[in-house]
């Protein structure tokens, strides 16, 4: 059995590890492989940002922007509701960090990191040569890109943890209790199915109990302890809808499911490695327990449908281009002609490549140039006026992107609103019964249609009370 | 920016001293500094900042 330990210290080891375990490349061949496939990585990423800037990416870029400022703001306020990332956000800004450093820099950067987090474990795990496989699927997988793009931070960060986690332990570090933590404070979502899985291998793994016990409480009750105040708002989806997507009412199912690709989606652009994963998975299942579990655990929630479930196919697409990577290597074992490797490695990464870029290159982003600008321009109406958004799709834009109080469908805390008034809001010939609605706010309100809505701007431009200001902007006044 | 600067210098610092005594690889101590010093500021800012104002 081995040793646990409280530093990953590889000089205790056995001498019988096998070198190509070793993530540092041994020659130009190998580093000239990694640092490649990186810096192609690294370019699918930079892409989107050097091409469209604060817009390039998902609607969430919007409201982790106007929660970084607003958060840091009122930093200590313990009437706020409590939020993980902002404890990390907050602590950036202190050191000085710019906000839109906090957005964009330190998430790219946190996304070459899991790339070579994911390099690292594959090594440690298959070894040096399957990783080099795994992360060039990796850097190839329309599914990463997909979640890279949507902007889904608190999730990236949660898979780098995870990433680490295995590290740990496979090292049996008790370090393993800091990246159990920040899962449970950044994204308690993503702790779940690395928490289930070193739960069954608790109860499978007798010589490992003590160490995941210890490891499991301890980092279970720091993150109990100094995140409480954030978890009990999460408590009720389990204790009276059992975390399940059927139990939400039918209207926010949609968003409770994580808003992520659907399994249509996910198997149309994983089809190419899946054979290759089913090949790695049969040669080294046994010797990689965890990744097992860590699949099938993940494959569970998606069918039980457990709340964010979608956010889920990232996790499995992670270990499916793991056993991608063992599967391809094993394939490549068989062929002794060393020309006929290098020419079916070129063939298969160039076709990926060509499918990748094609999509990246065709990506668009979701807000328009026109209406990103007309919404930064917002700025200089009087800070903190109401501004009113008719439809959910800018709603996240000028709550990021503008510094007044925003009034959206179903969202946001200004919304006075529920779903029917909405309704006749938006649908009702009756201009005074619309103005009854709006004078509800007691104060100016300015409505911005966008682009997308200018109908709804035509409608109501000849209501005494509302003056057009713009383009795509009117002010209501009582 | 001088802020930066200090915790370029210490990590630049710790990464090395780190390299030599735990004998591991170079890819494996920027992914742990990173992990763990997240892990640290944000306890520093529960405690500090969450924890302590409401005592």
């Amino acid at each position: 059995m081995r040793q646990s330990k409280i530093f990953p210290n590889r000089a205790s080891e056995p001498a019988t590890q096998n070198p190509l375990n070793n993530p540092t490349p041994q020659n130009t061949w190998e580093w000239s492989c990694l640092a490649g496939t990186l810096f192609l990585y690294t370019l699918s990423r930079l892409w989107m940002y050097f091409r469209f800037g604060a817009r390039a990416f998902g609607y969430d870029t919007g409201i982790y922007r106007h929660d970084i400022i607003g958060y840091f703001a009122r930093l200590g306020d313990t009437t706020l509701q409590p939020f993980g990332f902002t404890a990390l956000s907050n602590m950036l800004t202190l050191m000085g960090a710019r906000v839109d450093t906090i957005l964009f820099a330190a998430y790219i950067a946190l996304a070459i990191l899991t790339a070579l987090a994911l390099y690292v474990v594959v090594a440690r795990f298959f070894n040096r040569h399957v990783a080099l496989l795994a992360l060039a699927i990796f850097s190839l997988s329309i599914i990463q890109f997909e979640f890279f793009w949507w902007y889904y931070y608190r999730n990236l960060i949660g898979l780098f943890a995870i990433l680490v986690a295995c590290l740990l332990y496979q090292q049996r570090s008790y370090l393993l209790i800091l990246p159990l933590f920040l899962l449970g404070v950044i994204h308690p979502l993503s702790l779940i199915p690395i928490a289930l899985t070193f739960l069954i291998l608790f109860f499978i793994s007798p010589r490992e109990r003590s160490y995941l016990w210890r490891v499991g409480l301890t980092s279970g009750l720091l993150t109990l302890i100094l995140n409480w105040y954030e978890l009990r708002v999460y408590l009720p989806f389990f204790t009276e809808k059992f975390g399940l997507v059927k139990n939400i009412a039918p209207l926010e199912q949609n968003e409770i499911s994580g808003q992520f690709v659907d399994h249509i989606f996910f198997l149309k652009m994983t089809a190419p490695y899946i054979p290759l994963a089913a090949i790695g998975l049969w040669q080294w299942a046994k010797k990689t327990k965890l990744f097992v579990i860590f699949l099938l655990i993940n494959i569970f929630l998606i069918l039980i449908k457990i709340v964010f479930y979608r956010r889920f196919f990232v996790f499995i697409d992670i270990a499916l281009i793991m056993y991608a990577g063992a599967g391809l290597y094993c394939l490549l074992q068989k062929i002794t002609a060393r020309w006929f490797i290098i020419a079916l490695l070129t063939v298969l990464f160039a076709s990926g490549a060509g499918y990748t870029t094609h999509y990246i290159v065709k990506k668009q982003p979701l807000i328009s140039e026109i209406d990103f600008l007309e919404i930064i321009s917002l700025n200089a109406l009087p800070p903190n006026s109401y501004l009113m958004t008719i439809s959910p799709y800018y709603a996240p834009w000028v709550y990021g992107f503008t510094n007044h109080r925003i009034i959206a469908p179903g969202m946001f805390e200004h919304n006075l609103w529920n779903r029917d008034t909405w309704n006749i809001f938006w649908y009702t010939p009756n201009q005074n019964e619309r103005d009854v609605l709006l004078a509800q706010y007691k104060e100016p309100i300015y409505i911005y249609t966008g682009s997308l809505f200018t109908q709804f701007g035509q409608a109501i431009t000849h209501d005494r009370h509302i003056k057009r200001m713009g383009p795509f902007l009117w002010r209501f006044d009582l | 920016m001088s802020y930066c600067i200090l915790i370029l210098i210490g990590f630049v610092i710790i990464f090395f001293c780190a390299k030599k005594l735990l004998h591991t690889s170079i890819f494996e101590i920027l992914i742990f500094s990173v992990c763990f010093g997240m892990s640290f500021l944000v306890i520093f800012h529960l405690i500090y900042f969450n924890l302590i104002p409401r005592f």
